[in-house]
């Protein structure tokens, strides 16, 4: 049976990325990740009460290189990740997953919601007309959105 | 009918929804036929000029709960309300790759983005110059959104956090 998300999916042109496309989507991508974990830290060590100019001075940096980073992540290089990260008292960790072993199943789905309520239709009173073997009957006909059913007419 | 009911109503007729394979996805985001076309067309603007790997990124961002963020002004990078008229324009900024891009959309629900099309930072150019692209692109994104909700009056929120349920910096909007 077809999943929703997989009906979803069909739309070939909407993910589908190849050559140089793919290759920036891959940089964007692991670029955004960085900087989103080291945004967290960041926020996190702001909140405990740190300073720019404190997380600069580890560092031996100005504080303008700081918070150019900090602001975003253009400019990054592993260097500049790996600066950052360790100036807030941070550790690494990388996971890199095969595709096929990404589990996109979890208990939330935004889009549940957003889905056609399936519900039986029946078509009371209805009548069929229908060839069997060459001989007609006519019977009244039952219709759900799976399953539809015949039944002898009373006499 | 509900904003839900409607966006079902013109799905895969007149938005289609981003959700790509293998992704925990956590917001909604649909296309209308402009934005996938822009997307996906290799003739569009933004394809011409090698930005589709990186629209590709942001769009995956916004789905997949990633982190919508301010700068240490107070700044939105990632997602912004643009200034009025028409109001309830938003943006996501593409803002590494040069040229840089800017998606256009709504969000019509928390957590449910609409995008109707994308342009190159150049095309829009200066914010404060009334004859500039973004008059234009920004007037054309309200009619084509407003089109799909007649008589709708769309959501309006009072804060990013009425928009963006999680993950999200605290900014003004």
């Amino acid at each position: 049976m077809t999943s929703q998300s997989e009906m979803h999916n069909n739309d070939n042109g909407l993910y589908d990325l190849k050559g140089k496309d793919l290759e920036n989507f891959g940089f964007a991508r692991v670029r955004d990740i960085a900087y989103d974990a080291v945004q967290d830290l960041w926020q996190r060590r702001k909140a405990e009460g740190w300073t720019q100019i404190q997380v600069a001075k580890n560092l031996d940096r100005d504080t303008g290189w700081l918070s150019k980073h900090l602001k975003g992540s253009g400019n990054w290089t592993f260097r500049t990740f790996g600066t950052l990260v360790q100036g807030l008292h941070g550790t690494i960790e990388i996971v890199v997953r095969a595709e096929e072993d990404t589990n996109p199943n979890c208990n939330y789905n935004p889009y549940s919601s957003y889905v056609m309520d399936v519900q039986p239709v029946v078509l009371s009173g209805a009548v069929a007309e229908i060839d069997i073997f060459g001989t007609s009957q006519r019977a009244p006909l039952k219709i759900s959105s799976t399953t539809a059913s015949l039944k002898e007419p009373s006499q | 009918m509900s904003i839900p009911d409607q966006i079902i109503a013109h799905e895969d007729k007149a938005l289609w929804r981003f959700e790509p394979p293998r992704t925990v996805i956590k917001r909604r985001l649909y296309l209308t036929a402009t934005a996938r076309k822009h997307l996906t067309d290799p003739n569009s603007a933004t394809n011409v000029l090698g930005l589709r790997g990186y629209i590709q990124s942001a769009l995956i961002h916004w789905v997949s709960g990633g982190l919508i963020r301010a700068d240490e002004k107070g700044r939105p990078r990632f997602l912004k309300r643009l200034d009025a008229p028409p109001p309830e324009i938003w943006e996501i900024r593409v803002t590494d790759p040069s040229p840089q891009a800017r998606l256009l959309g709504r969000i019509v629900e928390q957590d449910t983005l609409i995008l109707d099309r994308f342009h190159t930072r150049q095309f829009l150019g200066d914010r404060d110059n009334p004859n500039s692209g973004w008059k234009e692109a920004m007037s054309a994104c309200d009619e084509a959104i407003n089109a799909l909700f007649p008589g709708e009056v769309l959501f309006q929120g009072a804060s990013i956090n009425q928009y963006v349920k999680d993950n999200c910096h605290d900014f003004a909007i």
